[in-house]
């Protein structure tokens, strides 16, 4: 893991920063403010690293900052078109108006639009969403029908997040889903800042890895000084990405002495791709590895709120009829 | 000391708009710029953490009173931002306000005391 303090606080927004465009954008910014800073530190006597890590305290907390000033409204757009299907988590930093858009009802649908129905029926979404078939969104690039966009709103603080992890949550099962009832390869999802420029056509997603053993995890926990109480390894259903909970003594020292504690645990390059892992201890969940968020719905379903017996009922039901 | 640094903070996020503004009003500047300007004017009496000014700085270009290009810089992307005529209306409507009520809080103190 490169140890730089400015490289380490990018790739941190980079991982934790939602919206791709605006995320850019933000991150060049902070980058230049970062090595201006470091610079000016540099030449008042500083050694490189000592000024790095000073630019970067004097940043403040950057992602709070702008998270703050967000108006938060997730949208997962799915694009289904002839070559295969496209998903798209959208989300808008403007405040689009979405909720006059009507509720989805499916009839008569082709196999993955109704795959999609069937998924979006078994997520509560929550008061305000909304399912719309159709033209893409303003500024999405591709083709003029076959479009889903769902709308989720949610509020401004401690569940900020949440509309973002629904949206996810709809998109990687209906990845994984496809997958499952050998439906057109789903090319992967990314997110977008409501600009919609150039966010579709993203990168296809990590495969689901096998999850480590229990007593590798153990062994990384104890190498960054946990001390692992339990560790329980849950494998959703076929397709979905593994979970395991690693419930620890007390996370606060070890949030407190690394800047990025999931890399610090599990490094950058790691066998955990593809698995979604938490770290727990006596107040809760103190860290989940940042590789959740591309391994699919399995890594979704333990955010607080989400429904996860309905999806898992719907996996079985996939996985049996196939 | 703590309580008055905190106090000036506080006191600084409601004119913020107007500083950011202010500085920008004869050179263009990027961000870190910007910060160092603000320093550098009030002599080093506004210590917010750096990173809250790029928030003001997005809101100010949504508002039309900023515009920002993005220039090569020592080989890393640099956003250089400028202020625009309606940015200058805003920041003279600013100013007066400004002056009228440090005016009337002077006015009362001196009064007052």
């Amino acid at each position: 893991v490169n140890g730089d303090p400015i490289e380490v606080c990018l790739r941190k927004l980079r991982r934790r920063w939602w919206g791709r465009r605006k995320r850019e954008r933000m991150l060049a910014e902070v980058e230049d403010h970062l090595r201006s800073a470091a610079e000016v530190y540099q030449r008042a006597g500083m050694s490189r690293e000592e000024a790095a890590r000073v630019a970067v305290e004097r940043l403040g907390p950057v992602e709070a900052a702008f998270r703050r000033r967000r108006r938060a409204l997730a949208v997962v757009c799915v694009v289904v078109g002839a070559v295969g299907a496209v998903a798209a988590v959208r989300v808008s930093t403007e405040g689009h108006d979405q909720a006059s858009h009507p509720t989805l009802v499916a009839v008569r649908l082709p196999p993955r639009q109704a795959l999609l129905a069937q998924i979006v029926s078994r997520v509560d979404l929550g008061k305000g969403s909304s399912v719309v078939l159709g033209a893409p969104p303003r500024g999405f690039k591709g083709g003029t029908r076959s479009w889903a966009t769902v709308t989720v709103p949610y509020g401004d603080q401690a569940d900020e997040l949440l509309g973002e992890w629904k949206a996810g949550l709809v998109a990687g099962t209906f990845r994984d889903l496809c997958r499952l009832r050998g439906l057109a390869p789903f090319r992967g999802f990314t997110e977008g800042d409501g600009s919609g420029a150039g966010v579709v056509g993203a990168p296809d997603h990590p495969r689901i890895t096998a999850a480590p053993s229990a007593e590798t995890i153990a062994a990384d926990l104890r190498r960054v000084g946990l001390t692992p109480i339990s560790i329980r390894l849950f494998h959703p259903g076929e397709g979905t990405a593994v979970q395991a909970v690693a419930e620890i003594d007390n996370a606060a020292p070890f949030l407190r002495a690394y800047p990025e504690p999931a890399a610090a645990v599990f490094g950058d390059l790691n066998p955990y791709a593809g698995t979604y892992l938490e770290l727990v201890d006596h107040h809760g969940v103190a860290e989940i590895s940042d590789y959740a968020s591309a391994a699919g719905s399995g890594s979704e379903w333990r955010r607080p709120g989400l429904p996860l017996q309905p999806l898992l009922a719907l996996y079985a039901d996939v996985a049996k009829h196939r | 000391m703590y309580r008055g640094l905190s106090m000036r903070r506080e006191a600084l996020k409601g004119h913020l708009d107007m500083l950011l503004l202010a500085v920008l009003q004869s050179t263009p500047g990027h961000g870190y710029a910007v910060i160092q300007r603000l320093a550098a004017a009030s002599g080093g009496a506004f210590d917010l953490p750096e990173g809250t000014i790029y928030p003001a700085l997005y809101r100010l270009e949504r508002r039309g009173f900023l515009e920002s290009r993005e220039v090569e810089f020592e080989g890393r992307r640099r956003r250089v931002y400028e202020i625009t005529a309606a940015g200058r209306e805003s920041l003279v409507t600013h100013v007066d306000e400004w002056r009228s009520f440090s005016l009337s809080i002077r006015r009362t103190l001196e009064a007052a005391g």
